[in-house]
């Protein structure tokens, strides 16, 4: 036979426990409100070169709790010693990716149709304008890449893959 | 006769103020913060239904209790609230009435925790990312919501229990 007294502890703990909880539930659905109210900026976590496609591909991490629309890419096309084409600049390429708050998502760029593929040293200089919801303004990330090189992060990055 | 009609259009004109009042509050709070809506829906709706239980099982806990300490208790209240015939009930002790008194409690408190479960279950599949939706936070909100008078409803029904036991444990040994 239980002892009121005991089913009283119990139930006080279980009730300390749970209004731990609620508050809890409380103060992270208010801090992510805040968060969601704040757009972050745009960063290019790797940068992949596809030979079929002719494309790089960009790992593009939205830190913010807000969408951010990348609304234009251009880039500036270096070519290193093995290569035999001619530097080359693409500006205003009309895009609409949407970056999803906390999410890592894919941007291809497109390299100039009918150019050689990308040989070791190659460097592509993109830049991407953004927009977010606050303001009508437009903000630009630029990342070099560089063929056949890679920095720590992106060795790290791609071995995860 | 005329000054009563009066009176209940008065009544009915000012239920039927105060209930489009609370509807435009509730939207409000609900478009401020939907989070907090879906907590005060499931602690109202679940204690709307959780009410008969809280009742029934603290009366419980208090006639035994008081029949512990070897107080006066009103027999026929305390039959009726088992709703069975009086025929049947006329000749029984105490102790058994109020086992018929949970009894009575036992099928209602049997769909609350399955509501309950079902509540919990939902918020669950939200939390566990098998369904992905922004309704994961309200379905969450509404079972913190629903957890506070479960959690009572919970309390209620051991102490009702224990304090049964006592009783029956000393009608037994007198």
């Amino acid at each position: 036979m239980k002892k009121p007294s005991s089913i009283l502890i119990g139930i006080t703990v279980i009730a300390l426990v749970l209004g731990w909880a609620i508050g809890g539930f409380f103060t992270s659905a208010s801090v992510s409100k805040v968060i969601s109210s704040i757009p972050g900026s745009p960063i290019v976590v790797d940068a992949k070169y596809n030979k079929n496609n002719h494309t790089i591909e960009y790992s593009v991490l939205n830190p913010g709790g807000m969408e951010l629309t990348i609304v234009q890419e251009s880039f500036v096309f270096k070519p290193g010693k093995e290569s035999r084409e001619k530097s080359y600049i693409v500006s205003d390429i009309p895009v609409n990716v949407k970056l999803l708050p906390g999410v890592v998502t894919k941007v291809e760029l497109k390299l100039k149709s009918g150019t050689e593929a990308l040989h070791f040293g190659d460097v592509v200089l993109a830049t991407f304008t953004y927009t977010h919801p606050l303001s009508t303004d437009l903000y630009t990330v630029v990342h070099p890449f560089t063929m056949g090189q890679t920095s720590e992060q992106d060795t790290t990055g791609g071995k995860g893959k | 006769m005329r000054g009563e009609k009066f009176l209940w259009w008065i009544f009915f004109i000012l239920f039927v103020a105060f209930l489009i009042l609370g509807t435009l509050v509730f939207s409000a709070v609900i478009i401020e913060n939907p989070v907090a809506a879906a907590f005060f829906l499931g602690l109202t709706g679940f204690w709307l239904f959780a009410n008969r239980l809280i009742f029934g099982f603290a009366g419980i806990t208090d006639t035994a209790n008081t029949l512990l300490k070897g107080g006066e208790v009103d027999r026929e209240k305390i039959a009726s609230y088992s709703r069975e015939p009086h025929e049947r009930v006329k000749d029984l002790s105490l102790i058994s009435l109020l086992i018929l008194w949970r009894n009575y409690l036992e099928p209602y408190r049997y769909a609350y925790y399955i509501a309950f479960f079902l509540t919990f279950i939902i918020s669950m599949l939200f939390q566990l990312n098998i369904i992905q939706s922004y309704a994961g936070t309200i379905a969450k909100g509404i079972m913190f919501g629903a957890s506070v008078p479960t959690l009572i409803v919970w309390a209620l029904d051991l102490f009702s229990k224990a304090y049964l036991a006592e009783a029956m444990g000393k009608t037994l040994t007198d």
